[in-house]
């Protein structure tokens, strides 16, 4: 400890290289930290799932089912309630505005949905305005929507009845939405008014939402519930919702991968920004460590004094970098609901930091240790 | 003329020197390398599925759909439309003097990937005159399927990648059996990526009784408002018209505006990181010739010279970590096939992507330049050259 302010005072020789580095550093460890945060927040999105709701779509893509199938679906032993589920993706005022409205069951939402925390008021608020609609927080703050006002939705996947996209809808409550929820962000319309107002696949829906008992059941449950249907016209494929996140994540390709061999180019160059940092400062340094050697400073000791340097600048910029990242997971809770774990992306952070410090600052570190005093001291 | 005369002195020595500072040089070629290859290797992705969807639609060709539908395949035209389509103002003729008009039916279909995972993909029904509309399809094994028995035609790309869809096999398409009669090529569109059959084949099979879209090929790309006004205007058709080219880029804009948001963003934050790094670099060429840069001055070199110089030597370090960048990124992902969402396409490092590359590593130069020689040039002449 004791050797600190030598430490600190040989990173800050050159302060205007060090800060230029140092900015180097931290903008790496901030890139990492929120390419990091993005995969945490994916993979927790999926865990937070909940294990005993199951989805039930079309065998074949989206296609549509029939409700009717919900009556054998329900008989099926285990299962507790069951929904019929219209996915109504529609846009506000502009098309890049994107209000992901969900056609329901007001009367089986809460019985489907563990993780939906929506007073029963506001459910009866909904069952009684045939054109009500309840959302999200994190919706209604993006645009500005309040209890009463009303909104025309351009549905992009379902014509109304006089063939235009619009769809009016009334807001008659907004809801705060934990995690775990299949309608986090979403805005809840009675799957009555969608049905009747629409001119094509009148009784049916892509998505059967179904809870069940015992999540352990999950598999056997789906598989009976599949079995119902095979070989009919609307052959159907169960799921857990959980199972599905992890499919659709598959689906854009290997997430996890792009990520890593990034954050793997990005600290490829600065192994050598910050080696080229450490082996121009020892060397400038020479005859200054010339003394420390001949004040009685050993080999070893001049090599850890180096290999010290090097871990406490990048240990220093792996915090700033770090830290500013963590600035922005609040920022992404709120505006994508995403819930980052910060704790291990930390430690992997530092842990990167360390390896860093201690490859780039090896080869000055040994440079210092080989020193001859007499050869640096003449200038040799 | 002096001017440029001292110019080309003093970057020509800077240049002889790179060598003695090739450690701190190299920094900023492989900052700038790293950027560039990453940033371009995302942007690829981008480039490869519009160049892989764009392949084989030509400027003349336009499509129907049933109006208000999301997807081509969720459409319905009934064969009296495609008809009334077939003789629309616009529409070019073959030799024989029909149409140049292909229905199809379009159903998506689950298969299996090699990996045991389950995959959709598209299965056409196209018509005995409708495959006239394609020339650059053709069969590089086995046969054409012939109509009323259950026979297709699997995409090179679709027969590689899943289960039980390679010459002979029999496949089991949503509860239907089909035999695979051939595979065929289509100049690395995504069609390679999907199956064909014959029209009433399909339709039968999977209990459709109309078609779900239309291809239409016109006289000229000039004819297509008469053709879409003809069809909008005619009570009896509620449609909607639409340019192939438009229509496919539209479909692919939210997937493709992602993809290069993502590019993008990570480029410009590696960009700062590196432009940092390059600023480093040339000051400590500049700090290594303080005496040097002096001299020249007290000589009566203009300052005008030594900032041009250095900002030279920066250019000079970051176009080869450009191209070393385009360089890595072309040879390991040029050409390499992905997938996402149910389309496969080789990633492509375009011309484009490298005149971006050589665009970015100079931004990256000059801001990394800039502020050293603007000190070299402000160097009070006398303690500089008393600097050891």
């Amino acid at each position: 400890m004791k050797f600190l302010p030598l430490i600190w005072a040989g990173i800050w020789r050159k302060p205007g290289r060090a800060v230029l580095t140092l900015l180097s550093v931290v903008n790496a460890f901030l890139l990492f930290g929120v390419l990091q945060g993005f995969a945490s927040g994916l993979n927790h999105a999926v865990a937070e799932t909940h294990a005993d709701v199951l989805l039930t779509l079309s065998r074949i893509s989206t296609e549509p089912l029939p409700v009717g199938q919900l009556d054998q679906i329900k008989r099926v032993q285990g299962v507790r309630a069951t929904m019929p589920m219209v996915p109504v993706i529609s846009t506000y005022r502009t098309p890049t505005q994107i209000v992901p409205a969900e056609a329901i069951d007001p009367a089986q939402v809460l019985a489907v949905d563990p993780g939906l925390t929506i007073p029963q008021a506001m459910i009866h608020a909904l069952q009684r305005d045939r054109t009500g609609a309840i959302v999200s927080r994190v919706l209604a703050n993006r645009f500005g929507w309040k209890v009463g006002d009303r909104v025309p939705l351009r549905a992009l996947n379902v014509a109304n009845r006089d063939g235009s996209p619009t769809w009016p809808v009334d807001i008659v409550g907004v809801f705060s939405s934990s995690g775990g929820t299949l309608f986090k962000n979403a805005m809840l319309i009675n799957f009555d008014y969608v049905d009747q107002g629409r001119t094509t696949n009148g009784g049916t829906a892509p998505v059967f939402v179904v809870r069940i008992d015992d999540p352990h059941q999950a598999g056997p449950i789906a598989a009976s519930i599949d079995k119902l249907f095979a070989n009919s016209a609307n052959e159907t494929k169960t799921a857990t919702v959980r199972q599905i996140a992890q499919n659709n994540l598959k689906q854009i390709g290997d997430i996890g991968l792009v990520i890593n061999a990034i954050v793997a180019a990005v600290f490829f160059a600065l192994l050598f920004l910050v080696g080229a940092l450490m082996m121009q400062s020892v060397r400038e340094r020479t005859p200054e460590l010339a003394v420390l050697k001949t004040l009685g400073f050993t080999d070893g000791g001049l090599m850890g004094l180096i290999l010290a340097e090097s871990l406490t600048f990048c240990l220093v910029s792996a915090a700033i970098g770090l830290g500013l990242a963590a600035m922005l997971f609040p920022v992404a809770r709120r505006l994508i609901g995403f819930n980052i774990q910060a704790g291990p992306l930390m430690l992997t952070g530092f842990a990167l930091a360390i390896g860093l410090a201690l490859i780039s600052g090896l080869p000055p570190a040994i440079r210092a240790m080989r020193l001859q005093v007499v050869d640096a001291l003449a200038g040799r | 003329m002096n001017l440029i005369k001292q110019i080309w002195a003093v970057t020509a020595m800077n240049v002889r020197a790179l060598p003695q500072r090739a450690g701190t040089s190299l920094v900023t070629v492989i900052g700038v390398a790293t950027v560039i290859a990453v940033m371009v290797s995302l942007l690829a992705i981008g480039q490869g599925l519009l160049l892989s969807v764009g392949r084989n639609v030509r400027a003349d060709d336009a499509v129907v759909l049933s109006s208000g539908t999301a997807a081509s395949y969720m459409g319905s035209i009934s064969r009296t439309a495609a008809a009334i389509i077939g003789d629309a103002p616009g529409v070019a003729t073959d030799s024989a003097g029909r149409p140049m008009v292909s229905p199809e039916a379009l159903v998506i279909v689950e298969v299996t990937k090699l990996n045991g995972d389950s995959a959709n993909i598209g299965f056409a029904g196209v018509t005995p005159e409708g495959r006239v509309m394609n020339p650059s399809l053709h069969l590089i094994a086995g046969r054409r399927f012939r109509p009323a028995v259950r026979e297709l035609i699997a995409g090179r790309s679709a027969s590689g990648q899943y289960r039980n869809l390679k010459l002979g096999d029999h496949v089991t398409l949503r509860g239907t059996d089909w035999t695979v009669v051939g595979i065929f090529e289509d100049n690395g569109g995504q069609s390679e990526n999907a199956l064909i059959g014959d029209a009433e084949t399909v339709m039968s099979a999977f209990g459709r009784g109309n078609f779900q879209m239309v291809n239409v090929r016109l006289q000229s790309p000039a004819a297509f408002t008469r053709f879409k006004d003809a069809l909008t205007s005619n009570p009896q058709l509620s449609v909607e018209v639409r340019r192939t080219a438009e229509y496919t880029k539209e479909q692919l804009k939210p997937l493709t505006s992602i993809i290069n948001f993502v590019g993008y963003f990570i480029g410009i934050v590696m960009a700062v990181g590196a432009a940092f790094g390059a600023v480093n670099t040339m000051y400590s060429a500049v700090d290594a010739r303080v005496r040097e840069i002096a001299t020249l001055r007290a000589i009566g070199f203009g300052g005008t010279a030594v900032v041009v110089s250095v900002m030279v030597e920066s250019l000079l370090l970051a176009i080869p970590g450009a191209l070393l960048g385009v360089a890595i990124a072309w040879i390991l992902f040029n050409g390499r096939a992905v997938s996402s969402l149910g389309l496969t396409f080789p990633l492509a490092v375009t011309p484009g992507l490298f005149e971006l590359a050589i665009v970015w590593a100079l931004a990256i130069g000059l801001i990394g330049g800039l502020a050293p020689s603007i000190r070299a040039a402000n160097l009070p002449v006398a303690t500089a050259l008393r600097a050891t």
